[in-house]
């Protein structure tokens, strides 16, 4: 498999070069960035043969089969366009979009090009979160009722030059897609309508939302909630499902999770601190625990090229990253708004919309 | 003696033509000499059928079906009573069981407020025992789930018979319950059982919370000891090593030995934490010990 990554900036570098190298039958041929520099320090870094300043170059230049977009998703229309129209499997970090209509669009693209699109959905691949949805579907927790979830990260600019993220989304199109994902995911349901409510809680004029707070609807009458923000100062990601029968609560970034039945007691908080610090610790010491979800890379994608190769539906497709951008420009227009904000008005009477409610399954009450 | 307990796999949806397809490898039910049949289901806490804490109601309507298709002119009653934590007539309402009697034209009877009849026995514990008067003459099918159980390790047909007492507070007996569960099969010995292990329940949170298990089993049979003591071996506990099933064995209720007819059984991690269970047990008898003590002490000071 021949892919080039397009855009060297931090997550090809710490997540999908280290992943790509690690991978057996897979070869990265090119490394893409407009700032030549860049990509050619990377690519001597990574001991990637060729690096381009454009990406039309790349493709015409090199024999690709796969292209590995981490680009900002601004940015990234035009790249996705030109890949598949070239015939290239495209995998391409979050958010598929930052709109239904671009997100629709990259959709239909790779249909009319018959090339497979895979999103980055790397914390689904958390070991507590696997057990977590292997639960869900094995009935244990009986029928989700409502789900309450945390994503609070740290203001961009502690971890990334990059400055994609601050449009008028903010903290909603920075984690919040990998959020909703695995709400989503959980859910196996379409989303309904969502009523959001955020904003800038600096003092200055940012622009952009740094806090957003969700209450989601699905269709099956499912309630989640989801708090997302970049000024708390903290790094957490949780996630609590409550089913009729029995609560998991899950702690994404530290992989560990509480299953709870009748009484919360001292004794299932006792037995939740010992695993999770053991569980840390053992992170700690063989040096994963720093990763966090980049260490999950190589498995997401060796899944989607396994896909490629058998010709079979990629783990997390396009209308997948659709369906959570649905979500997400909802939730946009609804703070903008101040009202509620059905998932159906975004789509109009566009073809793809009923793909996109069944792209994460379709549970019935 | 071994008896024949019929193990189908079934889901939810099918288990119509499931159900029937287990009654089909057993004797046919000896209905003729019955003009009305009672169904006793289990519906132990104000929780959905997915938990695996009560008879699904799809199950109800499966059983229902296969009655009225197979047998014309039945009067047929679903019943349970109230219990310490159990409003029957809500519950009734509330678990969505009201629209299957409607359609099978079954009526629905809480055995709490029948009158009563006292039937003497030769019992381990007790000397008669309170049966509902429309439970006389009835053939009585009951359909428990498959549960674990704090205070009976399990908790199958006979068990669910025990909810066939009328009086609210059946926690009185709960002490001797092994002798009383054994007590009222000799009043009120289900003719049949069909025990909805479609989603059965695991765990040391049984019978109220524990771990929804989806074994997608039915399991039918005429005699409720032979059909317990495979209830318990499939999750997990040997029915030699469960109070009740064995007593009623050696009570000839029933046999403990069991003849396996139809599908394999199925194969699942039952995730029983046996010292967590042994400690709940404990703690559980320490409090219904205090519990009595203190109604004891309240009555006489009432006195």
């Amino acid at each position: 498999m021949r892919v080039a990554v397009i855009g060297a900036g931090a997550i090809a570098r710490r997540g999908h070069l280290p992943a790509l190298k690690k991978l057996d039958g897979v070869e990265v041929r090119a490394i893409v960035d407009t700032d030549e520099d860049l990509a050619k320090k990377v690519a001597r870094e990574f001991n990637v043969p060729s690096y381009f300043s454009r990406y039309e170059e790349a493709l015409d230049r090199e024999s690709l089969d796969l292209v590995d977009i981490c680009t900002p998703p601004t940015v990234r229309l035009p790249v996705i366009e030109a890949a598949a129209e070239a015939g290239k499997h495209v995998l391409v970090e979050k958010p598929l979009a930052l709109s239904v209509q671009e997100g629709t669009r990259i959709c239909e693209v790779v249909s009319r090009s018959g090339v497979k699109l895979n999103v980055v959905t790397n914390y689904r691949h958390f070991p507590a979160v696997l057990q977590a949805k292997r639960r869900i579907s094995g009935q244990r927790i009986g029928r989700i009722v409502t789900m309450h979830s945390l994503g609070s990260s740290q203001f961009p600019s502690e971890y990334t030059r990059g400055t994609w993220q601050y449009n008028e989304g903010g903290a909603l199109f920075d984690f919040g897609p990998h959020v909703v994902d695995l709400l989503m995911w959980f859910a196996r349901t379409p989303v309904r309508r969502v009523a959001a409510f955020g904003g800038d809680l600096t003092r200055g004029d940012m622009g952009f939302l740094t806090f957003a707070q969700l209450l989601i609807e699905f269709d099956n009458g499912l309630v989640a909630t989801v708090d997302l923000s970049w000024v708390t100062g903290i790094f957490r990601f949780t996630v609590e499902i409550r089913g009729t029968g029995g609560h998991i609560c899950l702690d994404v970034r530290n992989d560990a999770s509480l299953e709870l039945r009748c009484f919360h007691t001292p004794i299932d908080d006792a037995r939740a601190f010992l695993r999770r610090v053991l569980g840390v610790s053992k992170g700690v010491i063989d040096g994963t625990y720093f990763s966090g979800a980049n260490l999950f890379y190589p498995v997401l994608i060796k899944k989607f090229i396994d896909s490629v190769r058998s010709d079979s539906r990629p783990p997390s497709p396009g209308e997948q990253g659709v369906a959570v951008v649905a979500v997400l420009e909802a939730a946009q227009k609804s703070i903008r708004e101040g009202r509620p904000v059905f998932v159906e008005e975004l789509f109009g009477q566009h073809s793809l919309y009923d793909s996109v409610r069944q792209a994460f399954g379709n549970d019935q009450p | 003696m071994t008896s024949p307990v019929a193990v189908v796999r079934s889901g939810y949806g099918d288990a119509h033509q499931n159900l029937e397809r287990a009654i089909n490898l057993l004797e046919p039910l000896q209905l003729a000499s019955h003009s009305s049949v009672a169904i006793k289901i289990n519906m132990c806490s104000a929780r959905t059928a997915e938990t695996g804490a009560i008879t699904h109601p799809l199950l109800l309507d499966a059983l229902l079906h296969y009655l009225r298709e197979h047998y014309e002119g039945l009067r047929i009653f679903v019943v349970e009573s109230d219990a310490t934590v159990v409003h029957a007539d809500m519950f009734i309402k509330w678990l969505g069981y009201l629209p299957i009697l409607e359609r099978w034209d079954a009526s629905w009877v809480n055995l709490t407020r029948e009158p009563i009849i006292w039937q003497k026995i030769a019992g381990l514990k007790m000397k008669e025992v309170p049966v509902a008067k429309i439970l006389d003459g009835a053939f009585l099918i009951t359909v428990p789930k498959l549960k674990t159980n704090l205070l009976t390790g399990i908790t199958c047909c006979l068990k669910n018979q025990f909810g066939c007492l009328p009086m609210i507070d059946k926690s009185i007996y709960h002490p001797h319950i092994d002798d009383v569960i054994v007590d009222v099969q000799r009043a009120m010995r289900p003719e049949f059982c069909v025990v909805d292990a479609i989603i059965a329940m695991g765990g040391v949170g049984g019978p109220g919370a524990g771990v929804p298990l989806p074994l997608k089993t039915i399991l039918c049979g005429s005699d409720p000891v032979a059909v317990d003591a495979l209830g318990a071996r499939l999750l997990g506990f040997s029915p030699w090593l469960v109070g009740h099933i064995r007593k009623a064995a050696f009570c000839k209720i029933g046999s403990i030995r069991y003849r396996v007819i139809g599908d394999p059984l199925p194969k699942v991690n039952v995730e029983i934490n046996w010292a967590e269970m042994q400690l709940l047990k404990l703690a559980s008898s320490i409090q219904m010990r205090a519990l009595l003590r203190s109604r004891r002490a309240w009555r006489k000071l009432n006195r």
